[in-house]
């Protein structure tokens, strides 16, 4: 009898494979990842200050000069420039990194705080899992951009604190996830055997319930960096996140507005931008949520 | 050959809104070692739950057990963990028992890293090769996944996996039950075969009662929670001294359809754990209740050498 | 004269998925009469419950399909039937019941609305005719008519079954096709659950066909027996012939695997090996890695159902074809 040891996450493959669309989500996601960790070597011209005026509102693919460090070089415009004369399609590749390490950073805060939290809240229960269910409970009462404005409005609008408003509002949602999978999990007869192998709690939780927990965790994640670069890019919008001139597709898209029929390409690129992510996102997630539910079957 | 194991007075009550489960109430055991103590009984008699609670994978709310010479209900939760190299469990279900996670080899190796058995890397892979042998799975299943193994197999490796710290001691919770009837006698004497082997004691649950008279040197029948019988397992499966064993094994339905011995059927239904009445628990359902039955708990009396009943008519009626 | 009431002829039952195709059932073939009781043993896997599901075309759609052979019930072929045709036949003539009391009735209506509803579909009763008769169904299977009102969760294991069982015989079907009555039941419930088939089995005359991998459950009830291995029909005959000398070498392993109460014996004798995957069979015989008295032939050439002793068999040995050790090792 072959042999043929399909562990967990080459069975997950096999089955997200067929879900074209969510392939597609992910091949965007992954030229995404590319292109804004690689942004350097894609511009490496000064595009945050702009160049010459005569630049300014160059339509789509137009040339022009530009100042490289005192050479002077003949570039194209992709994506045209905006009211600077910066290049759009540099900005967009620019600002693509910005949300990424945005919705990485504070998915990754949430799910391992937030997951700690609900994980200990739904093995041991009792007074500790009320007071934790019940903050978050606050917390999810409170909306997001309401909350984030409470904080940028206190601490003042930067990238950290921006991070910070955008993790903390998303944590409830991992706390409630995790500790309802623990809640199932722990009662399972191969958690009753860890224990009777004298696991220590710890134990138990990080190396037995929790590896069985992360599916609904994962496809949540998913969709939470969408959201994330969401309420970010919402939040850059008002002019409480990113600040210009740094390239954020929010303060683009902001900054965009008064030129929407003169200039319509300094618009057009963000938002398209914008809803390409979010949408490759939530394709992927929902593949993603699929392939891992293993009572569906083709 | 001396008791391993002595417990006496065991009791584990669940609260529920209905009132106090009385699931085991007040069992009094001692098994020697090296032999096979049989526990039989239906739907919630409690086999399950004493199971547990004598390994403190749940916690007794009444009673004592000694094991080794030490209390066990006594440690706190650290030398309690090292208590548990000496007693192991093996589960009914191969498919929930195992982490769907780890491999073969991971799931073999967990006892002997929680542990800390071994330093070097190629020890724990020997020791893990070297249990694999003794319970017949094949080496080249080392990197397998339950999900993709049959029944018996996963078995196999609970089986590994219980003997991986050389314990003295398994309870066998229905080890057997969920699998085909051609796995199950290979698993039973496999069990048996490591039973000489290994000097182990084994505490076997289990409802089916052709599969507890073979394994068996002695068996406990329970109803609700009380052990109503225990006798050496020839000699309860030749003459019955409860009621219940007698309907219990009267009710096995034989192959041999030629045995006319008609079932003797019992009546009703069993009656609520839940704050049990005093009396006889089984007398509601009993073919030879009387009313004093139901005034108080029959008491557990050594009728014959080795055979105790808790039945008070149980030498007025000599049941064949 | 020809009581015949289900015939079944060579039926060839096949699961299609986009891995791999399972062959169920390869070819199997039996007769029910009249007021007869059929036991069809086997283990995991072996084809008994889709062979049961196939007779009331309730094979998981798209994957199970029939592929070939017939199924004639009182005259009709309902391998080919219509849907129309099987619905008239569900629950009327054929009943089916199954293994887990838990999952078989809806928890959402009293047990007196789910025994009316089947009565209902059937006949064309008054509402005060039906549930009067389902109190009647209710009383035969030992259960109080006031308990009619009741939901599912109110009964325990054994009386859910009984309701069951009550449904499926409410309107008197000719034939009751039972798949593991009583495996989920205590031992004691399961005597009281048999002893009640085996009379209201006579009470009605109804026609069964008891899928079991227990063979002292089959021996309860039944009157024949087919013994199941890898879709096939291995053998076939009347129960206490069958069981006081089994002739086909998987019969007598499974014998021989069973702790038995009448025998005392040391170890068991399991059979070595494994059911072979459905998806993937031996060639030749099915049991062939696994029997005890195979010889070369019998990897090559697929056994034909011979007749032997007075029942079917599937063995080379009684084909002729290759030496009977089986009678030699046992003297």
């Amino acid at each position: 009898m072959a042999q043929k040891h399909r562990g967990p996450l080459a069975e997950f493959w096999k089955r997200f494979r067929k879900n074209r669309l969510a392939v597609i989500g992910l091949a965007i996601i992954i030229l995404y990842v590319v292109v804004a960790v690689g942004a350097d070597i894609f511009y490496t011209y000064d595009f945050i200050t702009g160049n010459q005026i005569p630049n300014a509102f160059s339509g789509v693919g137009s040339t022009g000069k530009i100042d490289d460090g005192g050479v002077k070089k003949a570039h194209l415009y992709l994506m045209g420039a905006d009211n600077f004369g910066r290049d759009v399609a540099g900005r967009i590749i620019h600002g693509a990194r910005v949300s990424l390490i945005i919705g990485f950073v504070t998915v990754a805060f949430a799910v391992i705080v937030g997951g700690g939290l609900g994980a200990v809240a739904g093995y041991y229960g009792g007074k500790l899992e009320t007071v934790i269910m019940r903050g978050a409970d606050i917390l999810l009462a409170i909306p997001n951009i309401l909350f984030a404005l409470a904080i940028v409005a206190a601490l003042g609008p930067s990238f950290r604190n921006l991070l910070l408003a955008i993790g903390i509002t998303s944590l409830p949602v991992y706390v409630r996830l995790v500790r309802a999978s623990v809640m199932t999990v722990k009662d399972q007869e191969f958690v009753e055997a860890a224990r009777a192998q004298g696991a220590t709690d710890f134990r138990i939780i990080l190396v037995h319930i929790l590896p069985n927990c992360m599916a609904p965790v994962i496809v949540q994640a998913t969709l939470g960096v969408a959201q994330s670069i969401l309420s970010a890019t919402s939040l850059s919008f008002l002019g409480l996140g990113i600040q210009p001139p740094s390239p954020e597709w929010g303060n683009m898209l902001s900054e965009a507005r008064p030129y929407l029929i003169s200039a319509p390409h300094t618009l057009i690129f963000p938002g398209l931008a914008i809803m390409t992510v979010i949408l490759a996102y939530n394709l992927m997630g929902d593949g993603l949520r699929d392939a891992l539910d293993p009572k569906l079957k083709r | 050959m001396a008791n391993i194991l002595s417990v006496r007075g065991l009791k584990k009550y669940f609260n529920t809104p209905r009132g106090l489960l009385h699931a085991v109430d007040g069992l009094s055991l001692d098994i020697e070692e090296g032999s096979t103590l049989g526990m039989v009984g239906e739907s919630g008699c409690g086999k399950t739950t004493a199971g547990r609670a004598i390994l403190r994978l749940t916690e007794p709310t009444g009673g004592s057990v000694i094991f080794d010479g030490e209390d066990v209900l006594a440690k706190n939760p650290k030398d309690m963990r090292a208590m548990r190299e000496k007693m192991q469990i093996i589960f009914q279900d191969p498919y929930a028992s195992l982490n769907p996670r780890m491999n073969v080899a991971k799931l073999i190796a967990e006892p002997l890293i929680i542990h800390k058995r071994f330093n070097k890397k190629i020890d724990l892979e020997r020791r893990i090769r070297e249990l694999m042998e003794t319970v017949e799975l094949a080496d080249r299943l080392y990197n397998s996944y339950p999900h993709e193994l049959d029944g018996g197999r996963r078995q196999r490796i609970g089986i590994a996996r219980a003997l991986a710290l050389n314990p003295k001691f398994i309870v066998c919770d229905e080890p057997v039950s969920a699998l085909d009837v051609s796995v199950q006698a290979q698993i039973l004497n496999l069990m048996q075969d490591l039973q000489d082997k290994l000097k182990l004691t084994y505490l076997f649950v289990t409802h089916d009662m052709s599969v507890v008279r073979h394994i068996s040197n002695e068996i406990v029948v329970m109803y609700l929670g009380q052990m109503v019988e225990k006798a050496p397992a020839d000699a309860l499966f030749e003459r019955q001294l409860h009621p219940y064993t007698k309907a219990l094994i009267s009710a096995i339905p034989s192959p041999k359809p030629t045995t006319g011995t008609q079932a003797e059927i019992l009546k009703g239904e069993l009656t609520s754990p839940i704050e049990p009445k005093p009396g006889c628990r089984f007398a509601p359902r009993c073919l030879y209740a009387q009313s004093e039955c139901s005034l108080a708990d029959p008491e557990l009396r050594e009728l014959e050498p080795r055979r105790f009943v808790a039945c008070r008519r149980a030498e007025e009626l000599r049941l064949p | 004269m020809d009581n015949t009431q289900l015939s079944i002829r060579d039926l060839r039952v096949r699961y299609v998925t986009e891995d791999e195709t399972v062959n169920a059932v390869n070819g199997i073939s039996l007769d029910i009469n009249e007021g007869q009781s059929l036991g069809l043993v086997g283990e995991t896997g072996a084809g008994k419950t889709t062979t049961a599901l196939s007779i009331l075309k309730l094979l998981p759609k798209p994957t199970g399909r029939i592929e070939s052979g017939t199924i004639t019930f009182r005259g009709t072929d309902l391998a080919s039937a219509s849907e129309e045709v099987m619905r008239k036949i569900r629950g009327n003539e054929i009943s089916m019941i199954f293994q887990d009391p838990m999952t078989s009735l809806n928890p959402i209506f009293t047990v007196g609305a789910q025994i009316a509803e089947v009565i209902g579909l059937h006949n064309k009763l008054s509402a005060e005719e039906t549930l009067k008769r389902a109190g009647d169904m209710l009383e035969l299977v030992g259960i109080p008519r006031a308990r009619s009102n009741e939901f599912p969760h109110q009964f325990s294991g054994g009386m859910k079954q009984r309701v069951v069982i009550a449904i499926a015989l409410a309107c008197n079907p000719k034939l009751l096709l039972a798949d593991e009555p009583t495996t989920a039941l205590d031992v004691t419930i399961q005597a009281q659950v048999l002893a009640m088939i085996r009379d209201l089995k006579q009470r009605l005359n109804t026609s069964l066909l008891l899928i079991s991998h227990d063979l002292g459950v089959v021996a309860q009830v039944c009157d024949t027996v087919a013994i199941m291995y890898a879709g096939e029909i291995v053998e076939y005959g009347a129960l206490a012939e069958v069981y006081e000398k089994p002739l086909h070498p998987y019969t007598e392993g499974l014998f021989g695997s069973i702790p038995r109460l009448d025998l005392k014996r040391k170890r068991l004798n399991p059979i070595r090996g494994l059911m072979p995957n459905p998806a993937d069979l031996p060639s030749g015989c099915a049991f062939h890695p696994r029997c005890p008295y195979a010889q070369d032939a019998c990897a090559v050439t697929v056994p034909a159902t011979t007749e032997a002793e007075g029942r079917k068999l599937r063995c080379l040995m009684y084909e002729g074809k290759i030496e009977n050790r089986m009678r030699t090792s046992n003297g």
